[in-house]
C-alpha cells in the first residue's frame, strides 16, 4: 500500500523541511523497510537537536499531504541513545 | 471540497489493496467499496483537519443508516466523544485510513470493527475495580471516574518508545491530562518524556503502572 511514489514524495518533503531546520536526521523503520508493498503506513524517525526543533519538525510534517500515511517518532539525540532506537528498530537512514 | 479530496485520495489508497474489487463515489463523501471476499459496504470519507465533531457525522443522517464506516483521512485529526457516540448509535464503525483498510480485510460485518488497541485500553479501564465509569472524551483520551477518588484523565500515546515530543504533542492535541500512557507493552519511556509530563503536572505510565496508579488518590 506504500508506493514508490509515496517514498519519493517523502524525500521531497524531507528536503523542504531540511532547508528550514538544520541538523535533522531521518530514518525509516518497520514494515515499510521490510515489505513496502504491504505496509499500511510509513514508520518514520526524525532525530532533532532540541525540543524546539522537535516540535517544529512535527508542525512542518503536519502540513504535508503525506502526513496521514506517516507514523511519526520524534526524538532528541539523547533519547535515541537511551532507547537504542536505531539498533532496536533496525532503522535505515534516508 | 476537502471531503472530495479525501474521497479521491482514499480510493487511490484502498484500491491498491487486493481485497478491494472496486471503490467508487456514489454521493458526495460516500464510497461504495466492493470487496473480493466479503459483502460490499458504504463508507463515509471525511477530510476533517482538527476535530471530528458530532455535526460532521450527523450531516450523513439522510443516508438512512446505510453507512457502515466513517473514515477521516487527515492523520493529525482526532475524534471527539460525541462524534464517536453518534457513529456507534447508527451503528457504524469509525477510524482513519488504516482502520478502514483493516475493516475491509478482516470484517465480514464492517459495522462491528473496533480498533483492537483502543478497545483493549477502553475495556481495561472500564473493568478496573476502582473505576465505575469511563467517559471517552476523544478517541485516545478518557476521563476515568473512580470510587471515592478524584476523576483521572488518561491520554493514550501510540509510541514504541515514548519521547518528550510524544508527551508535548499529546498535550497539544488533547489538552491537559493526568496520565500519558504508552500503548505498546514493549519499549520504554525516556527520562525526557517523564520530565516533560512532570512539568505539566502529569505522569507517564505503562499499562501495568497505570492500573496501580488508579488505586491511589
Amino acid at each position: 500500500m506504500i508506493s514508490d511514489r509515496d517514498l519519493k514524495r517523502l524525500i521531497v518533503t524531507k528536503n523542504v523541511i531540511d532547508a528550514q531546520l538544520s541538523g535533522l536526521k531521518w530514518y525509516l523503520f518497520g514494515s515499510v523497510c521490510k515489505a513496502q508493498s504491504t505496509a499500511s503506513d510509513i514508520d518514520l524517525l526524525v532525530i532533532c537537536k532540541n525540543d524546539h526543533d522537535a516540535d517544529s519538525a512535527r508542525n512542518a510534517l503536519r502540513k504535508s499531504d503525506l502526513y496521514p500515511l506517516i507514523d511519526l517518532t520524534i526524538m532528541t539525540e539523547d533519547e535515541v541513545i537511551f532507547t537504542d532506537f536505531i539498533e532496536n528498530q533496525q532503522c535505515e537512514m534516508i | 471540497m476537502e471531503d472530495e479530496w479525501a474521497a479521491k485520495w482514499a480510493i487511490d489508497k484502498i484500491t491498491e489493496n487486493s481485497e478491494v474489487r472496486s471503490a467508487s463515489i456514489i454521493s458526495p463523501g460516500i464510497l461504495e467499496i466492493v470487496r473480493t471476499r466479503y459483502d460490499p459496504f458504504h463508507s463515509a470519507i471525511l477530510g476533517i483537519k482538527g476535530k471530528v465533531n458530532q455535526s460532521h457525522i450527523d450531516r450523513f443522517a439522510g443516508s438512512g443508516g446505510s453507512i457502515a464506516f466513517f473514515a477521516n483521512i487527515p492523520g493529525d485529526s482526532i475524534w471527539t466523544g460525541p462524534a464517536i457516540n453518534s457513529v456507534r448509535a447508527i451503528p457504524a464503525a469509525f477510524g482513519g485510513l488504516g482502520d478502514l483498510v483493516r475493516s475491509i480485510r478482516n470484517c465480514p460485518n464492517v459495522t462491528e470493527y473496533r480498533n483492537k488497541e483502543l478497545a483493549f485500553f477502553e475495556d481495561g479501564l472500564a473493568q478496573h475495580s476502582a473505576v465505575y465509569q469511563v467517559d471517552q472524551l476523544f478517541d485516545r483520551k478518557f476521563n476515568v471516574r473512580r470510587r471515592n477518588k478524584p476523576d483521572f484523565s488518561v491520554v493514550l500515546v501510540d509510541a514504541y518508545d515514548m519521547s518528550a515530543e510524544d508527551v508535548r504533542n499529546a498535550k497539544t492535541v488533547y489538552g491537559d491530562f493526568d496520565a500519558a500512557v504508552k500503548m505498546s507493552s514493549y519499549g520504554s519511556i525516556t527520562p525526557q518524556a517523564e520530565a516533560a509530563a512532570k512539568s505539566m503536572g502529569a505522569g507517564t505510565y505503562k499499562w501495568g503502572q497505570l492500573l496501580g496508579r488508579l488505586n491511589r488518590k
